[in-house]
């Protein structure tokens, strides 16, 4: 084979991207400590804070712990993605992104690779948080529910990427960073984040039913409350992943496509 | 001394008094200048507290019935106060971010070299988050009362909160001028708005401490913005008082006196 004709599979050209993003991220431990930082801050102090909300008739747990552990792994996650906004818009500014697209093989490996690099940190805060919620005195009420938590986190950790991605191939430009934020932040926050859907009032009662947040929320806290998994806890939030995955993966694909005319 | 002499020492005085005033004023217009012009700094610093309570108000109004919460009749009459110190920790960090770029960009140095009081000069740059706080709190208060909120102590209890939150804008606006100050960076600016956020998160301002009871109400009891949420919240849901508006006025107006201090002594630590 010849240099010229070497042509790098879309794994291999991914694993580089994600190895690239790893190493960087490993160099810089303020990222590492802010990653963590907030979903562990505020875990502690919702435990904390809101203790006497599950005093509230129809709370489905009586542990204030087992319910906000699964939203801070959730919120952990969706901010990986929002990291990897970032970077790559420090890319698109810098020019490194335009090398990027000169590599020989597919250039999806870039957001696939990004994506993965999102993903190990998200894995990486879930698990910190994970840690921090027992000491907090979470106890999981169901090791299944533990697995659908998980698969939780990863599901909103590529979602969130990539409607980060998506949005920063469109635009490239570093001043819409913001947006990854507000976005994400808006999404988690009109949902069930902080109390179950028949406790909250007036508009938010009606936009949380229609969030799919709400639902892949439910998913996650199934091994945490008092009932265990149940099949009808289970598949909102398994249709609710597949939907909106499946736009946000489309949407980044898109992006990327569109990115180079 | 010659009359000549006298005119001319006159002239000097009334051209320093001039340089003093002058120099304040326009960096106080520039300060509410820069602000303005910057919709990045005041619409999240008005929009976020906003929805923000919004959000805690729709899903948080049922624990109302919760023994020990106060009586309110609307969750955002409780959060009220709280909103409007969220508002200033969103946009007082602002002046700290301007004076970065000023030191990236050279102005601070021409600034230094200017014959007018540290002191002067540091509230001249304040000006702008400071009326950014007037404007939040009234909007604040505005929309809430809109919305389902009421105000015990009216005008006078919104002009107490007026006060406070302009005191308080002074003292983190400061704060964010120390950390500018000591490191020339904007990142390091924004560094810190996590410690300010909690702060705001571990006192009274979201939920009542005595409902959260064990180490929350200890820490919650021992932070001095709970010191000054808990007199501004009674101005809102009991009635206006004096003793309430002395207590939250002086526990601002004492973190502004302080921080103001520690800017004035960065910018002249900058200076050697």
């Amino acid at each position: 084979m010849t240099a010229a004709s070497f042509r790098p599979s879309l794994v291999a050209s991914s694993m580089a991207v994600w190895r690239r993003g790893l190493i960087r991220t490993l160099r810089i431990p303020a990222i590492i400590v802010q990653s963590f930082f907030f979903p562990g801050f505020f875990l502690v102090v919702y435990v904390g804070l809101y203790k006497a909300v599950t005093q509230l008739p129809g709370f489905p747990t009586d542990n204030v712990a087992n319910w906000y552990l699964p939203f801070m792994m959730i919120q952990g996650a969706s901010f990986s993605g929002v990291g990897a906004g970032f970077t790559t818009a420090v890319d698109i500014e810098n020019g490194f992104f335009d090398r990027l697209l000169l590599m020989p093989g597919n250039r999806h490996a870039i957001t696939l690779g990004t994506v993965a690099m999102a993903l190990t940190r998200a894995l990486a805060v879930a698990s910190g948080v994970f840690v921090l919620g027992l000491i907090a005195g979470a106890r999981p009420t169901d090791f299944v529910g533990v697995l659908l938590t998980l698969m939780a986190v990863v599901s909103v950790s590529i979602m969130g990427s990539c409607f980060a991605l998506g949005l920063i191939y469109r635009v490239k430009d570093q001043r819409v960073a913001p947006l990854f934020s507000i976005g994400i932040f808006v999404v988690l926050f009109v949902s069930t984040a902080q109390v179950p859907l028949d406790l909250t009032t007036g508009w938010l009662t009606t936009a949380a039913k229609y969030n799919p947040m709400t639902q892949i929320l439910e998913l996650a806290r199934t091994g945490f409350i008092d009932q265990g998994v149940t099949w009808g806890d289970t598949w909102p939030g398994l249709v609710a992943i597949g939907l909106s995955g499946g736009l946000l993966a489309a949407f980044a694909w898109q992006g990327l496509r569109r990115f180079v005319p | 001394m010659s009359t000549t002499a006298t005119v001319e020492a006159t002239g000097d005085a009334a051209t320093r008094a001039v340089f003093r005033v002058g120099p304040v004023a326009a960096m106080a217009r520039r300060s509410i200048r820069s602000i303005v012009r910057q919709p990045q700094v005041w619409v999240p610093a008005i929009v976020f507290p906003m929805f923000f309570s919004a959000v805690s108000s729709a899903a948080f109004d049922r624990t109302r019935s919760l023994p020990g919460f106060p009586e309110v009749d609307s969750f955002l009459t409780f959060i009220l106060p709280a909103t409007i110190i969220q508002g200033v920790v969103f946009g007082a960090t602002a002046v700290g971010t301007d004076m970065a770029i000023d030191m990236e960009n050279g102005f601070a140095d021409r600034l230094r070299v200017a014959p007018v009081g540290r002191i002067g000069l540091m509230l001249g740059r304040l000006a702008g988050v400071m009326v950014l706080a007037i404007v939040q709190t009234v909007v604040f208060s505005t929309v809430f009362v809109v919305a389902g909120a009421s105000i015990a102590g009216g005008l006078a209890s919104v002009f107490g909160l007026v006060l406070v939150s302009c005191l308080l804008a002074g003292a983190i606006g400061s704060f964010a001028l120390i950390v500018a100050l000591r490191t020339g960076s904007v990142e390091a600016v924004n560094g810190f708005f996590p410690i300010l956020f909690a702060a705001l998160f571990l006192s009274s301002a979201f939920f009542p401490p005595n409902l959260a009871g064990g180490w929350f109400e200890a820490v919650a009891e021992v932070n001095p913005v709970t010191w000054m949420i808990n007199p501004s919240r009674r101005l809102v849901i009991t009635e206006f008082s004096m003793s309430d508006l002395i207590q939250a006025t002086a526990v601002s107006f004492g973190f502004m006196a302080m921080m103001t201090a520690g800017a004035v002594g960065a910018l002249r630590g900058t200076a050697r």
